[in-house]
């Protein structure tokens, strides 16, 4: 009886209806498969050839095999733009997501007062855009005029050159990077909705502080969140170019040449095509490994039960 | 006769015919008084018997901008009645030369007709990859007679010897300084300094060190125009790139004395001691810029600096000078900074010979001399300084102006295929060796010019 329960064949699934249901929903999605085949798979695939080549755009490729590849890695700029980004990657994220919860946190707990408002002051830095927001930190960053040492000289500290400095450039677009972290936030904040204050209850019962409720309850439980924005932040740091590019142009002596700045100086100022090819690849390569590598330690799918 | 001289023969021939072409082919030139702004100007106004119109990529911006409509304005007017019309575009970061904007249109067919660039270093990188049209038979056509140009100018012009950038202006590099601060400082401002030792005395006179820092520079090496790849290392006599041997060279005496100088007033000051001067929006038509605001006695910059002096500090006395440089460099002399015109490759014949005419247009003094009175630019051909109101009015700057730019060894340096990465790279590097002191500056320069000899080589 099971067996032929099993071969029975839902009449629908043969019927004219569902072929015509299925062409149509083809029709429907036949736009976007174009536009991907065209404008995302192909350029994927033609980047990929292109890498192998000596390509300037206006002359044909060249086939080189893998000399760009080679090439890359005697290459001094590409080598400072991807320590560059390392350290943003391991001093820039970790900080600023650690701001970001911090903040989060601060903002969920139900006994500070004003925090509504506070949420808004956090965010509003997203809204301005980007070219406006390099415009200002160029000011806020300013050695004798900015904020930042203005503030910094009240408390008798003389400020160094930010942005004209080998050392402090990079902190200083990190700072930049913590003024923007309002999406962030608010992404935590959705994030802690979810935590049940059941456990904050019990864990309160049990005679745990806010630390303790913190370390043990809310930090494991946005674990996922945080995975995924720490995620989108790395992705961020290897795409990031307009701050370096309007900020500093990869100056001083190339402390702020990042990865994607120097790909497309290779490619839209040098004619580079083939070269900022290999580049790209590279990037996607060791950008896959460092998500699946994040994925891996921060256990993503898992949820507190199943560890 | 000898293969030699059936050859000669044969050249000669060709070269009757050519000229007998070009003179049946010569144009109808006649006059027209168009408005160009508020001011009306005699112009030429060619037929060569088509019409229809052209697009045209402008890098200029803000005044800038504003003179080049005025100047489409009046060709569209003499124009009017051949059914001739220029449709320009306002294209920043150089026509989209610097932003890849230009490439891409080249490659996607949508490039305009014609364009005009201030970065004609890149641009010279765009004619060596074969991104723009020769020019040399459509000159022919519309009669534009480039054999005065001044020789530094046609470094430029031609790659292989095939003309692929026109001139519309260009620029003289000189020193600027405040005869008040030399004054305070002792020194004579009538007397500014002619070679390398005597700017060094008067950099070191002018500058005031604080406890915390310092209060004023004499002069920032790499300020302004001495930010640009090449500018300060050509006139200090180096030649970064033989377009002979088709070699790079970036480690000749003159340029070593060059970066030598540069590190040895980083090591003094301390470079990021000197660039919290400068950093910032305080950029050369900003009145925050060092020189305005008293922070530096001397700076390197072009004729366009005294428009922006004017504009911005209007109040502040300066004198200008000859850049002075080391023995064994170019005495009263200048690279050139070109703005040039160039008709991307792909643009059919037709649109080509319209968009020549705005060339020929442009070069005329009529048309410029708004541009030459307002930014102190310079003619191409020396004679045609005699028609600026700068010089029929008696005007000391531009009088030096002219005598720099009669130089003979005034010249746009490092045109090659690799030019646009070729100063950046010697940016990089020059910065490399102001923060990084106990670099070595032979060794460093020799392993740039490897690497982009590498690079050159392989185009």
């Amino acid at each position: 009886m099971a067996k032929e329960k099993k071969k029975k064949v839902n009449p629908y699934k043969t019927s004219v209806m569902r072929r015509k249901e299925a062409r149509n929903g083809l029709l429907f999605v036949l736009p976007w498969i174009i536009g991907f085949l065209a404008f995302t798979l192909y350029p994927i695939a033609a980047s990929l050839y292109y890498s192998l080549c000596n390509y300037t755009v206006i002359k044909p490729p060249r086939f080189i095999g893998t000399a760009n590849y080679r090439a890359l890695f005697h290459d001094a700029t590409f080598l400072a733009s991807c320590r560059n980004t390392l350290f943003m990657i391991c001093v820039g994220v970790p900080v600023t997501t650690v701001v970001a919860v911090s903040v989060s946190i601060l903002l969920n707990y139900k006994k500070l007062r004003g925090t509504s408002w506070m949420r808004v002051v956090f965010f509003i830095p997203t809204l301005v855009p980007t070219v406006v927001a390099c415009l200002l930190w160029i000011w806020v960053m300013q050695p004798d005029t900015g904020i930042v040492n203005t503030l910094l000289r009240y408390i008798g500290i003389q400020g160094p050159g930010w942005l004209s400095s080998v050392k402090w450039a990079k902190p200083a677009f990190i700072l930049m990077m913590i003024w923007t972290c309002g999406n962030a936030i608010i992404i935590y904040l959705a994030g802690l909705q979810d935590v049940s204050e059941t456990l904050y209850d019990a864990a309160a019962i049990d005679g745990a502080g806010f630390f303790k409720q913190t370390i043990y309850i809310t930090i494991p439980l946005l674990r996922p969140t945080i995975l995924y924005n720490v995620v989108t932040l790395i992705i961020g740091v290897f795409q990031w170019f307009t701050e370096p590019y309007i900020m500093t142009e990869g100056g001083p002596s190339n402390a702020t040449m990042f990865y994607s700045l120097y790909l497309y100086q290779n490619a839209f100022s040098f004619f580079k095509m083939g070269y900022a090819s290999a580049q790209a690849y590279i990037m996607l390569v060791v950008a896959m490994l460092v998500i699946l590598f994040l994925f891996r330690v921060l256990k993503f799918g898992e949820t507190e039960m199943d560890s | 006769m000898t293969l030699r001289n059936r050859r000669a023969l044969v050249i000669a021939g060709a070269m009757v015919l050519s000229a007998a072409a070009a003179y049946s082919a010569s144009a109808d030139v006649t006059t027209k008084t168009v408005h160009m702004g508020d001011r009306e100007i005699v112009t030429e106004v060619v037929d060569l018997g088509i019409s229809g119109e052209f697009s045209y990529w402008s890098c200029f911006t803000g005044d800038s901008a504003t003179w080049d409509q005025e100047r489409i304005d009046a060709f569209n007017e003499a124009y009017e009645d051949l059914g001739i019309k220029c449709n320009v575009q306002f294209v920043p970061d150089g026509a989209g030369i610097n932003n890849g904007k230009l490439i891409s249109a080249i490659s996607g067919g949508t490039a305009p007709d014609l364009l005009i660039t201030d970065n004609p270093t890149s641009a010279y990188q765009y004619a060596a990859e074969g991104s723009f049209l020769p020019l040399d038979d459509i000159l022919t056509e519309i009669d534009l007679k480039v054999d005065d140009f001044f020789d530094g100018c046609k470094d430029v012009m031609y790659y292989d010897d095939v003309c692929y950038l026109v001139p519309q202006d260009t620029n003289v590099i000189l020193l600027y300084y405040r005869p008040d601060t030399a004054e305070e400082c002792g020194l004579d401002p009538e007397n500014p300094p002619t070679n390398l030792d005597e700017l060094n005395v008067w950099a070191d006179a002018m500058t005031v060190a604080t406890d915390s820092g310092y209060d004023r520079f004499g002069i920032i090496p790499w300020l302004d125009s001495g930010d640009d790849a090449f500018v300060l290392p050509y006139i200090f006599g180096a030649n970064p790139y033989d377009s002979e041997s088709g070699k790079i060279n970036l480690t000749d005496e003159q340029m070593v004395k060059y970066m030598t100088w540069v590190q040895d007033y980083a090591a003094k000051y301390d470079p990021e001691k000197i660039n919290a001067f400068t950093s910032g929006l305080g950029g050369m038509f900003s009145p925050d810029h060092p020189f305005m605001t008293g922070k530096v006695g001397m700076t390197i910059t072009g004729n366009w600096f005294s428009e922006a002096l004017r504009q911005y500090a209007p109040d502040v006395q300066y004198k200008v000078c000859p850049v002075p440089v080391p023995e064994g460099g170019r005495v009263k002399s200048s690279t050139f900074g070109c703005n040039v015109f160039a008709i991307p490759y792909g643009t059919d014949e037709k649109q080509a010979e319209l968009a020549s005419l705005f060339i020929r247009f442009c070069e005329q003094g009529s048309v410029n001399e708004d541009n030459f009175a307002q930014w102190r630019s310079i003619p191409v051909i020396d004679a045609a300084f005699d028609d600026v109101s700068l010089t029929k009015n008696g005007d000391e700057m531009y009088a030096l102006e002219r005598e720099i730019a009669n130089s003979p060894e005034n010249g746009i340096p490092a045109l090659c295929a690799v030019s646009a990465e070729l100063s950046t790279q010697f940016q990089t590097v020059r910065e490399s060796l102001i923060y990084n002191t106990d670099l070595d500056v032979t060794e460093e320069l020799q392993k740039l010019q490897d690497q982009m000899q590498l690079q050159l080589d392989t185009k």
